[in-house]
């Protein structure tokens, strides 16, 4: 029997038995970001964008569902429920329900919940005879599902195989949606014949990936993609819908008390009490060598997650833990791949330092790095003893590789080679993977890195701050990243936002400079988002605050956001500053009152990451 | 105040803080107050502040709405740790501690009253309480930011997992988990008659809320000048009923509010408050309280407690701790909020959404639609004074007053 009715739920915590027992296919409704419209102006802009997700998705396809069940997960969730509630008409009122899942799972905990769950199941229409006893049987049909996607992930493991977490994901965000029954015969005929492509060898460092419930899938292939093998997902798109006690079903007498205990006591979600012991056991297995690092993504102004994170930076180290801030959408994407990539490339480096002598010809050799960014192009050619031969700028414009490939041929002519004398050529920078003439890619995180630290060799932490981001890199004593934070996609903190805020001054780059470097009064502006900040400084110019006063709170206002990152990361000295933020002076100084310490920088400081990715070059070939 | 900020910008440790906040808060300023009631309010404050530092055996942390009266039974003057922030805030510290929970990773979407007192802990600058006990209630952010404080000062953590209000069985789950938390405590502290101290605590705070009822009724008709501080009676209803000063204060505000206080007069504009007021100075809201305005009546100081039994103590206090509207069901919430429109003849509602707290602004506008009077809403930090852009928050503090006709 095809089921056609479906229910809406919203956490991993409402029991999908009840849905399905009472008639329905329960269906989560998963806050997709990438296609959301943000409505504000219901839903308060200090909500995350998953449930802005999620109500966008209810108001376009209300029509789909018979009703809705959403718990109180945390308080963005909770105000989504009062939204819906109160836009609904009497009538479908009745169809919108709210659980409120205890905090904790003592005793006192899963006797309320199992009351509530009573209260709910007969407020969806279990209310017969038939229908309780369906609820059993929609409880044996789940627990068997739950069954067989833990036989998949464990039987596929023994073999030195394993089905990816990314397709993992996929295939229980598809399962869990639909009709039990089919769910269980196609999982069961996959696990005899696994489809071609399903597995895949385990290799690369074995990491957790957790946090907000981001549509899993996409995020995790970038992980896996960058080489890493997730082995551990804990989100409720994963971990929470089977990491059930081991349970019997033989005489369950209450099957509320049996939903309510078996729900609160899984995997506990960052709301919950008994957090802290799940992530403890994560750094246990970091520290037994069975987890080498943890990727966390997380959702703007999810709290939750954020306390999370704290606790894992403190007792695994910086090093082994990354946080991503992001809404999840497709728009992130390519900044997300660069941040897991530099994870990667941190977590798996090794000494490439090869014998370079033996690469050395009698005839004349050089390496290249290309950086592709946002607003430049910028390159480097290096001889083997690192001394730059030739450099170039360009305007990135709309073909970023015709644009690379000019800036080297211009180069060339500069050094004064032939392009078959360049042994290898890394591209690094956003555009990177567009640049089909070099030979690798790199992220731009640890070309920064290098290059810095072969222009200062005793640096230790590195500003950049590019057209479109900017980043605070740590390394150690030869040069090796330990540590990284990076913007997320606003341009707070960019020589974008320092251009912006010149043009709504009305004056060029060096007169905000020159105006900023003067002592007195700094302007209050309180806002890092370049929209909002762009109308403050109208505003104050309309007050009458003085120009100079007013570069002055723009540095400012950059430089709490670049100090942030930096405390976030660990401020260690020698500080540099690279990238074509460091030209201006206004933000060195203003970056040095904000950190309390001397800032170097560098004599060309934009071509960093080219020199950068040209020596990180010379070392692979060196390999 | 100068000697504070210039510390500010030097090396200021957590403790210089919590001395300079001590010596100015307490010290300096409890002299100038003009009200007996504020100096009391003031000197229950201090108490919590003081046993912190120098009475761990009868110190602990609390947030908002963790139910006073098992302090006052066994003789714990608490300090609510949302009141270290903004006191803090208002002296103008924020960005010097700011900076600390950044580095631990913390987020900056967190409420700024938790990052402050959790900026402080990570700094060394509390000393070792002997508990810290977290209220679900209103906030995502209390239960693990107060977990953390808690294993940064060494101090015993209990959690009280609030309930939905009207669920089944709400009131007994919490009673419950008052109860243990109680006779641990009391246990620990090795108290003799626990139960006959909280039944006499229960006693205190029943006298308490007829005091508070009757200021809430006088209020209908009469205010003082300073009227916009009553909001902040608010950590003496929850963490501080219970005690003989609690209600002495209550009973002294409403004598002053009869004999010093004014008529309100016709022509003046009456908001009602919905969260909170700003901690630091806002240019918009000293000239808000410079026009003919006056905040009548505050969502979080009028009571809904019902008639406490001493016999039935745990019972009590559960049902006093859930009576609080905004954690109800929307239904609910509009009608109290209405029911104050009428009772105190509101003009406009003024609800300030503190950045990083979803719990007061997640669903104000589908609220303010069901709401029978005109509600302002002020997007803004109110500890951290350096986050809020006042130029444009004046426009529309300014826009609102003209269209409820405040002159």
């Amino acid at each position: 029997m095809v089921r056609q009715l479906s229910f809406a739920y919203t956490c991993s915590y409402i029991p999908v038995e009840i849905i399905h027992a009472a008639g329905y296919i329960p269906r989560r409704i998963i806050g997709r970001t990438d296609l959301c419209v943000h409505l504000d102006s219901i839903l308060s802009g200090n909500v995350c964008p998953y449930v802005h997700g999620i109500l966008d998705i209810w108001r376009k396809r209300r029509g789909e569902y018979n009703g809705i069940a959403i718990a109180d997960s945390c308080d963005a969730m909770r105000s989504l429920y009062h939204i819906l509630y109160l836009e609904a008409s009497k009538e479908e009122q009745t169809s919108i329900f709210f659980l409120n899942p205890p905090r904790r799972n003592g005793k006192e905990a899963v006797e309320l919940y199992a009351k509530q769950l009573e209260g709910f199941s007969r407020a969806i229409g279990i209310n017969t005879e038939r229908a309780y006893e369906s609820l059993f049987e929609s409880i044996t049909l789940y627990h068997r599902l739950r069954e067989l996607f833990n036989t998949l992930s464990e039987n596929l493991k023994r073999k030195g195989t394993a089905v990816p977490v990314s397709k993992l994901t996929a295939l229980k965000l598809e399962l869990y949606n639909d009709d039990p029954r089919r769910a269980i015969e196609e999982l069961d005929s996959l696990i005899r014949r696994p489809e071609e492509g399903l597995l895949s060898e385990r290799k690369g460092p074995e990491i957790a990936v957790m946090g907000s419930p981001i549509p899993g899938e996409k995020m995790l292939s970038i992980v896996e993609d960058a080489g890493f093998s997730p082995v551990i997902y804990d989100s409720c798109l994963d971990l929470r819908w089977d990491s059930y006690p081991e349970v019997s079903l033989k005489n369950i007498d209450d099957p509320f008390h049996f939903l309510s205990e078996s729900y609160l006591k899984k995997v506990s979600c960052p709301r919950m009490e008994d957090r802290e012991e799940w992530i403890d056991r994560l750094v246990k297995l970091n520290r037994k060598g069975e987890l080498k690092g943890i990727i966390q993504f997380r959702m703007p102004f999810c709290d939750l997650h954020g306390f999370d994170h704290s606790n894992l930076l403190e007792k695994m180290g910086r090093e082994r833990v990354l946080q991503i801030e992001t809404d999840g959408s497709e728009r992130s994407e390519g900044q997300i791949k660069t941040r897991v990539q530099a994870f990667y490339e941190v977590s798996s480096a090794k000494n490439r330092r090869g014998n370079r002598e033996k690469m050395q010809q009698e005839r004349k050799i050089a390496y290249c790095g290309i950086d592709v960014g946002s607003a430049t192009v910028d390159g480097a050619i290096i001889s083997p003893e690192g001394d730059l031969l030739a450099s170039g700028i360009k305007k990135t414009g709309p073909g970023a590789e015709k644009t690379a490939n000019l800036l080297l041929e211009t180069m060339l002519k500069e050094a004064g080679l032939d392009r078959r004398e360049v042994l290898f050529i890394m591209a690094t920078g956003y555009g990177r993977e567009g640049i089909s003439f070099a030979q690798d890619t790199i992220t731009e995180i640890s070309c920064h890195a290098r290059g810095a630290y072969h222009l200062f060799p005793e640096a230790r932490l590195i500003i950049d701050i590019g057209g479109q981001d900017s980043k605070v890199i740590r390394i150690d004593g030869t040069g090796k990243v330990i540590n990284f934070q990076m913007n997320d996609k606003c341009a707070a903190g960019t020589g974008r936002f320092i251009e912006v805020m010149a043009g709504a001054l009305e004056m060029n780059l060096e007169r905000l400079n020159r105006l900023a470097l003067e002592e007195g009064e700094v302007a209050s502006i309180s806002s890092v988002c370049t929209v909002f900040a762009e109308s403050e400084v109208v505003s104050l110019i309309a007050r009458g605050v003085e120009p100079a006063d007013i570069a002055r709170g723009i540095f400012a206002a950059i430089t709490r956001r670049i100090g942030g990152m930096v405390r976030r990361v660990g401020l260690v000295e020698p500080v540099v500053m690279t990238g074509g933020g460091a030209l201006n002076m206004g933000l060195v100084k203003s970056m040095e009152r904000n950190l309390g310490v001397p800032i170097g920088v560098a004599e060309n400081p934009q071509l960093a990451g080219a020199i950068g990715a040209a020596i990180l070059g010379m070392e692979k070939a060196g390999v | 105040m100068d000697i504070i900020q210039n510390l500010a910008k030097s090396k200021l440790t957590p403790f210089k803080a919590a001395l300079g906040v001590f010596i100015y808060k307490f010290i300096l300023l409890r002299e100038r107050e003009t009200y007996r009631y504020s100096r009391l309010q003031n000197r229950i404050l201090y108490r919590g502040f003081f046993n912190a530092y120098f009475r761990k055996r009868r110190s602990a942390f609390m947030t908002l709405l963790v139910p006073g009266e098992i302090f006052a039974a066994l003789g714990i003057a608490p300090l609510i740790v949302e009141s270290l922030g903004g006191v803090l805030g208002s002296l103008g510290l924020t960005e010097r501690f700011l900076h600390t929970v950044a580095e631990a990773g913390l987020p900056e979407s967190l409420c700024t009253f938790h990052r402050m007192h959790l900026a402080f802990a990570l700094e060394g600058g509390f000393s070792s309480p002997r508990y810290t006990v977290a209220a679900s209630a209103l906030c995502d952010g209390n239960m693990r930011a107060l977990q953390r404080l808690s294993e940064k000062t060494g101090s015993r953590f209990f959690f009280l997992d609030f309930p939905h209000p009207e669920q089944d069985g709400a009131v007994e789950y919490l009673a419950g988990q008052l109860k243990s938390t109680y006779l641990e405590m009391a246990s620990d502290l090795g108290v003799s008659r626990p139960l006959e101290r909280l039944k006499e605590a229960v006693f205190r705070s029943e006298e308490a809320r007829k005091w508070i009822n009757a200021v809430n009724e006088i209020r209908k008709t009469h205010y003082l000048p300073d009227n916009h501080r009553l909001i902040w009676l608010l950590t003496i209803l929850t963490g501080f009923t219970g005690t003989r000063e609690a209600i002495e204060c209550f009973k002294t505000l409403y004598e002053e509010l009869r004999n010093r206080g004014k008529p309100i007069p016709p022509e003046k504009k009456r908001l009602l408050l919905i969260h909170l007021l700003p901690l630091y100075p806002h240019p918009g809201f000293e000239m808000l309280f410079k026009r003919d305005v006056v905040i009548a009546v505050e969502e979080f100081t009028r009571i809904r407690w019902p008639r406490l039994e001493p016999e039935d103590p745990f019972r009590s206090i559960a049902l006093k701790a859930l009576s609080w509207p905004i954690m109800g069901s929307p239904d609910v919430r509009i009608r109290f909020l209405n029911r104050l429109i009428e009772e105190y003849s509101i003009d406009g509602v003024l609800f300030n959404s503190h950045w990083g707290c979803r719990h007061s602004d997640g669903a104000i506008n589908a609220i303010k639609s069901h709401l029978k009077r005109p509600l302002l809403r002020l997007e803004m930090d109110l500890v951290d004074g350096n986050s809020s852009f006042s130029g444009q928050l004046m426009t529309r503090i300014e826009s609102f007053l003209e269209m409820i006709g405040a002159s």
